[in-house]
């Protein structure tokens, strides 16, 4: 702290500066091959950047990330001295990484080493060449003070506990256990799975024959239950009550009927499903204000899936299949809604040939050519809507509207048998005695609770969200925290099983690996502190206990396993006690005061 | 310059073994030669140059180093310009930001801060972004107090990708601080 404090006093004109305490600063200016030279003016630059205090080592580099780059980087480092590196050039996002690590390899703590952004922050961004130099040498100026006033930590490493929880006993929940069980020829694993119901097997309990299966649903639950029999801990009826700790350690309480019980995990995973939305709850948010005009039976497709079935097809002449997109629910588009129609349609018809069989949509996933091909093939029959072909109940049916002027071109695929299609006034009326909607899934009700236990992120209608969709699907940002299945998206059960697989490989990954946690944590200056506790009541981990004194007074303490690195202790607290370490907020303050001048 | 006066060191020359062709020689020069300079000579050695353009309407964007963060490099990636009187200081999280910290900012010559977290329910640390708006609220009042205006503090939300908006943020943002000019501080 020593140089810290004596150069964070520098701004004074008049204060004294410590000579043997200001730290021996090294900059490399890239000049990200003709990139930045060209947009800046960096002979003054470098004139500018070589009078700050504490540069003792300016190099300017056509590219630092390159190999001889950084051997020339780190053989300053060990010939020159250097105490603290500033690079200048793109985000640290791209090569910060690479260039803190090789700062280290020369013996270099990580925190004494920044990146000024000088290319996205400014070179970029900026065509007029003085202003924009000017500009660099603040943030390079930001990055030097920043530097200047570090100090240096380790990161923490440990290795996770063997153990995983899995959260839902749907058919994702129990194919990431029966695929981990899979894996643990590698990795001695305790898993543990818990289901809200009596019996585990979520919506799948409902179904009869699910594509592309040729077998029962229940069959698939039995199937994937005797594989983890024995093997993995089923816990039914329970549900989390709370989460703490970190990543590689989390202790969890559940709440066995009632009965609460703290158990440690190494790992999360997240597979609670969705619920299915009704049809009275459908025309909540989707007010088919024609729907009371029509004279036949509106079901979803669940219901016609629904072990034993409801429906008696011998009363049926023709069943309508009608996709629907409802705005207010999200993913209301989504392909599994598609994939289930096209499937449920194709084989209504196989089954019933004589039954007259419609399929109204406005678009098909372009995947599901082969679901398509198949229902056309058997006969049904498909009419393509669009944004002005709307469709509205009639009385015995359904009317497929269309603008003026489009005389009957509703193109109707394979010739319908007897009466069942007319051309009307300004459109096609199609005779039906059924008409299926979707079955749309929306977030479990208490999705949102559970975000806020496992302080995970929903989006805006209560699915859970990935950090990124492409380069860590099935993660949290919080690793350690998995998601997988309809919890997250609606997903059909081949997709729920396939990222099973990719979850449970993720998992015994992440269990098998050494856990680095960075050293973002807070620390309270006990000097500083007043014990007043707004800290602790701030804190939304309850990561900081007041621990009395011999005296009386109290003082702030952190647990460092539960602290997340938030930082909002730092932004209650009236003295300034809290900090975060290993960018305390007089750093931030001196680089505000260098960018803001 | 001090510096200037102390270039022409003996092992200047030999240092620039290290200087790959087609750089600019003279400055490179100049910074190694800086190594056998003593510290007690670099210590009066400040920044403070003669060369500085004058400029009155410095802006701070706080960021938060999740997705704002992404997005402001997204502008350059994207190259939406917007005026170098933005200075963007990143943090870890939005919600360490300190009401402290925004009105350094004003003390420090910034008329105007900008600060851009990531929307509330993509936090990473959960809460930082509602603490944030919390935060931001309250200082906007107790400049207010100050004499400054609440306008010059604005808070946005932004998701990665967004250079475009970022940046469009950050014109719209500066052009209402040149409006309303530079603080008015009065003098004791």
């Amino acid at each position: 702290m020593a140089f810290g404090e004596s150069l964070g006093e520098t701004r004074g004109e008049t204060r004294e500066m410590k000579t043997r305490e200001i730290p021996r600063i090294g900059v490399v200016l890239c000049h990200c091959g003709t990139e930045i030279r060209e947009a800046l003016d960096l002979a003054q630059l470098e004139k500018q950047i070589a009078a700050m205090p504490g540069v003792v080592y300016l190099k300017a580099e056509a590219y630092p990330c390159s190999r001889p780059g950084i051997a020339t980087l780190t053989k300053a480092i060990r010939e020159r001295r250097l105490e603290r590196v500033v690079i200048a050039g793109c985000t640290p996002r791209l090569h910060g990484g690479l260039l803190a690590q090789a700062c280290e390899s020369a013996g270099l703590n990580r925190w004494f080493v920044d990146m000024a952004n000088i290319r996205e922050h400014c070179s970029r961004v900026h065509t007029d060449k003085a202003r924009a130099t000017e500009k660099a040498k603040a943030l390079i100026g930001a990055s030097i003070r920043k530097v200047g006033l570090a100090r240096s930590y380790e990161a923490v490493r440990m290795k996770p506990r063997n153990s995983v929880l899995v959260i839902g006993g749907g058919v994702s929940g129990l194919g990431v256990a029966a695929e981990l069980v899979n894996l643990r020829g590698d990795l001695p694993l305790d898993i543990t799975l818990i289901e809200k119901e009596n019996t585990p097997g979520g919506v799948l309990l409902r179904l009869q024959k699910p594509y592309p299966y040729r077998k029962a649903a229940g069959d698939i639950i039995k199937e994937k239950l005797s594989k983890i029999e024995g093997k993995v801990k089923l816990l039914k009826q329970t549900e989390v009550v709370s989460l703490m700790g970190a990543p590689g350690h989390y202790l969890v309480r559940l709440s066995d009927k009632g009965n609460v019980e703290e158990h440690e995990f190494g790992a999360i995973v997240v597979a609670t499903g969705a619920d299915c939305v009704n049809l009275k709850q459908l025309a909540e948010v989707e007010p088919l204000n024609t729907m009371s005009s029509f004279s036949g039976r509106i079901i979803t497709q669940i219901d016609l899936e629904t072990e034993p079935p409801i429906v008696d097809f011998k009363t049926v002449h023709s069943v309508l299949f009608v996709s629907i997109s409802v705005p207010e629910l999200s993913h209301s588009g989504s392909r599994v809604y598609s994939l289930v129609a096209l499937n449920n349609a194709a084989v209504l018809k196989e089954t019933n040939p004589e039954l007259e069989v419609w399929f109204l949509f406005k678009d098909v996933p372009s995947d599901l050519e082969r679901e398509f091909a198949r229902a056309k093939s058997v006969g049904v029959m498909f009419v393509r809507l669009d944004d002005e072909r709307t469709i509205e109940f009639v009385k015995n049916g359904l009317r497929v509207g269309m603008p003026a002027g489009d005389s009957g071109s509703v193109r109707v695929d394979s010739a319908a048998r007897g009466e069942a299609f007319a051309y009307v006034d300004n459109g096609l009326e199609i005779k039906g005695d059924l008409v299926v909607l979707p079955t749309f899934l929306r977030p479990r009700v208490d999705s949102r609770g559970l975000a806020e236990r496992l302080r995970i992120p929903v989006d805006a209608h209560g699915f859970f969200i990935e950090p990124h969709i492409k380069l860590r699907p099935g993660d949290f940002i919080e690793r350690g925290i998995f998601v997988v299945g309809s919890c997250h998206s609606p997903a059909s059960i081949l997709e729920s099983s396939s990222q099973a697989m990719v979850v449970a490989s993720r998992v015994s990954r992440f269990l098998g690996s050494e856990i680095v946690r960075t050293p973002f944590l807070s620390q309270i200056d006990q000097k500083v502190c007043r014990g007043c506790s707004r800290c602790a009541e701030a804190c939304r981990w309850d990561a900081i206990e007041m621990t009395p004194l011999d005296n009386g007074l109290k003082l702030a303490r952190v647990n460092d396993t539960l602290c997340t690195g938030c930082g909002v202790c730092s932004t209650v607290c009236i003295n300034g006690a809290p900090s975060l370490a290993p960018v305390s907020q007089d750093q931030i303050r001196a680089m505000v005061e260098a960018v803001g001048a | 310059m001090q510096v200037d006066e102390r270039r022409k060191t003996p092992e200047a020359d030999q240092s620039l073994e290290d200087v790959e062709s087609g750089e600019p020689r003279e400055a490179l020069e100049a910074a190694e030669s800086l190594e056998d300079v003593e510290i007690g000579e670099r210590g009066d050695a400040l920044n403070r140059d003669e060369t500085k353009v004058s400029s009155n309407s410095n802006i701070v964007i706080f960021t938060c180093g999740w997705y704002p963060a992404i997005a402001a490099d997204n502008a350059g990636v994207v190259g939406e310009e917007y005026p170098t009187d933005a200075r963007i200081v990143t943090m870890t999280c939005a919600g360490r930001l300190s009401p402290a910290l925004i009105l350094d900012a004003f003390g420090s010559g910034a008329q105007g801060v900008l600060v851009a977290a990531c929307k509330p329910e993509l936090c990473h640390y959960v809460n930082g972004s509602s603490t944030c708006e919390q935060v931001v609220a309250e200082t906007r009042e107790l400049a207010e107090l100050l004499g400054i205006s609440s306008e010059r503090i604005h808070l946005e939300a932004f998701d990665t990708e967004e250079g475009k908006r970022f940046a469009d943020c950050v014109n719209g943002f500066y052009k209402k601080i040149v409006e309303l000019g530079v603080i008015a501080v009065e003098q004791q």
